[in-house]
């Protein structure tokens, strides 16, 4: 549960997580082997998705080799003085404790994301909210006090040891000196304290940071590079390049603005306006034309409308093959019990009625499909004037 | 509202527009720059800036027939630059630029004042054209824009509630024929052979409904920036 290490020595012997952990916990029970085997792996065997155990990692940490250094002397200081104290039972029952902390802090800094993430929290908790930008001065002050109080505690607490079983129960007199020297070690050490958990914070920060930047990078160099590439490919050809241009702003548009998914309502693929937008990007990608959508008004897709849809597309792309123009406007009005698409092109025209009846593009793929659900269709053109395709259909869903 | 000058034919003897250029990219600005000093006969630009306090300052100065402005400036973008200049010299005329045409960017500059927005897209012609109907005193109503007002005015008759001025939160009939010929892709000129009118009565009802889109308070107009400020820009 902690650091994933059940998770990884189930998968390395092919047994449930669970399995491991019940006989982890069974092994910690009897004689305490359990605790120290899971130290054991989770220092020295590679955590998921990362190649270096842990220990290695904090091996060539130099931030860490240096406060543990620190540490380290600290603890020596307290050791001398506590040997000097005569109190072997402080130097027994503390210095294991503070080296396993030492050992703790150097591998927690090391730890992959998920373990760091806890430490994170515990330090929080520990710490409080650390003061991140006091300013240079005040710093100064606090922590002269702090030295000074620390150190009056530190004495105090010495100088209440020293002088033993006068005033009251030697008990009492005990438990004062022992919280004296606690709290006057507690505010020295405060500051390595609020730093290791500034530390931790702040490289989750980083992080986090490094991760949105790889990202969005990745995203570039899929879209954004690939298309400059190919631009420069085809500079010879400039509705190439154009088509290439403006399919990526399209895209690189809806990645930065379209907020997470399901956030535009009614805006859905299942709607009037998501499939005309799809319809104007597959056209404009296949066709290298532009295509001017306006909408006013959206409605859910029903049987109609997905056939008025159908026909419109047919439409567009009967203009971009044969109008030689560069640019189609499409127009669509969800009304009521209406919806109205108009597919417009300056393109060369044609005499509508010069077209043998036989022809299957525009009868049964555009005005068929609208009449079959009680729809109607009429195509306006004449040669140099551009053509209009109007299509009407009744949709039976509500607004 | 409209000087006689609506339709004035191209080539004439007319001095060229005086066009100064508010964008706060200069790669942008030369480019503009570049392609409209290529028409000196139609076109002279009279300055340019590239923020608002330094845009409103010249503006003022200068006095240029036609500003175009780009909607998305640091430091309240275009429609400030539109604003503030607009209280001074009210002659001065906006045409609004935007990258994003996104409803509410362009609903906001138009609000401000400007009389009409075009895309970064545009053609040289079209930009140029765009710039003398802006002139003109005319507005300038891309399929997009006319597709948002027909939205944003309804369709059906507004809520009980509220209370609506008829002259200014609702489109005629005729409003609406244009603004959906014109969202259809027509040019003015199209519109008006298809609804039997003058090209300047084409003008004259577009202006009218630039100037609902701009005083309205219609409670469409805001709610339906609103539902669309998430949605993508879509171009």
């Amino acid at each position: 549960m902690l650091a994933g290490v059940a998770g990884v020595l189930a998968d390395g012997a092919g047994v449930s997580p669970l399995a491991v952990r019940v006989a982890l916990v069974a092994l910690a029970f009897f004689g305490g082997s359990g605790i120290v085997l899971y130290v054991a792996v989770w220092l020295l065997v590679p955590p998921a998705g990362s190649d270096e155990p842990v220990i290695r990692a904090a091996r060539g940490d130099r931030r860490t080799v240096s406060l543990v250094t620190a540490a380290a002397s600290g603890l020596v200081a307290v050791l001398v003085v506590a040997s000097v104290l005569k109190m072997p039972a402080l130097i027994g029952d503390l210095s294991p404790g503070v080296v396993a902390l030492a050992g703790l802090v150097a591998v927690w800094r090391n730890a992959g994301p998920q373990d760091r993430q806890a430490a994170a929290r515990l330090a929080g908790l520990l710490s409080g909210a650390g003061p991140a930008a006091v300013p240079t001065r005040r710093r100064l002050v606090v922590a002269a006090v702090r030295l000074l109080a620390g150190a009056a505690l530190i004495a105090g607490g010495t100088s209440a040891l020293l002088v033993p079983r006068r005033l009251t129960g030697a008990d009492l007199t005990a438990a004062f000196a022992a919280l004296g020297v606690v709290a006057g070690f507690a505010l020295v050490l405060a500051p390595w304290w609020l730093r290791l958990g500034r530390d931790l914070a702040s490289e989750r920060r980083e992080r986090a940071r490094a991760e949105e930047r790889a990202e969005m990078a990745a995203h570039l160099h899929d879209s954004v590079l690939q298309t400059l590439a190919l631009i420069q490919r085809s500079a010879g050809d400039p509705q190439q390049v154009q088509r290439l241009a403006r399919a990526q702003e399209r895209q690189l548009r809806s990645w930065l603005f379209e907020p997470s998914p399901g956030a535009p309502e009614g805006r859905g693929p299942a709607s009037v306006c998501g499939a005309l937008l799809a319809l104007q990007q597959e056209v404009e990608a296949d066709h290298g034309l532009r295509v001017e959508l306006v909408t006013v008004g959206d409605a859910p897709l029903d049987a109609a409308s997905k056939a008025l849809l159908a026909a419109a597309r047919e439409a567009v792309v009967n203009a971009a093959k044969w109008s030689g123009a560069d640019v189609v406007s499409v127009y669509a009005e969800v009304e009521p019990t209406t919806l109205s698409v108009f597919v417009r092109d300056r393109g060369r025209g044609f005499d509508p009625a010069a077209v043998a009846p036989d022809r299957k593009g525009i009868s049964e793929s555009v005005h068929g499909r609208v009449h079959r659900y009680g729809g109607t269709s009429s195509v306006r053109s004449s040669p140099g004037q551009g053509t209009e395709v109007a299509l009407k259909v009744q949709r039976t869903a509500g607004p | 509202m409209s000087p006689p000058g609506g339709s004035r034919p191209t080539g004439a003897p007319v001095p060229p527009l005086r066009v100064f250029i508010v964008d706060d990219h200069p790669l942008f600005r030369a480019g503009v720059r570049h392609e409209l000093t290529a028409h000196p006969d139609k076109v002279e630009i009279v300055g340019e800036a590239g923020d608002v306090a330094g845009a409103v300052e010249q503006i003022c100065r200068i006095a240029p027939d036609v500003v175009l402005v780009d909607v998305h400036m640091p430091g309240g973008g275009g429609p400030e630059v539109v604003r503030q200049v607009g209280s001074a010299q009210a002659a001065v005329r906006f045409l609004a630029l935007s990258v994003s045409d996104a409803a509410d960017d362009v609903i906001e500059a138009i609000r401000a004042g400007a009389r009409g927005y075009v895309t970064k897209t545009i053609s040289t012609p079209e930009l140029l054209e765009a710039l003398a109907t802006v002139a003109a005193g005319d507005a300038v109503f891309s399929p997009r824009l006319a597709g948002f007002v027909l939205d944003a005015f309804g369709r059906g008759p507004a809520p009980a509630t509220l209370h609506l001025d008829p002259e200014l939160d609702q489109l005629s009939t005729r409003e609406r024929e244009v603004l959906r010929l014109i969202a259809r892709g027509y040019a003015y000129k199209e519109v008006a052979r298809e609804l039997f009118i003058s090209v300047k009565t084409v003008e004259t009802h577009v202006s009218a409904v630039l100037r609902k889109l701009q005083l309205s308070n219609r409670y469409q107009l805001t709610r339906w920036a609103m539902e669309r400020r998430l949605v993508p820009p879509e171009a």
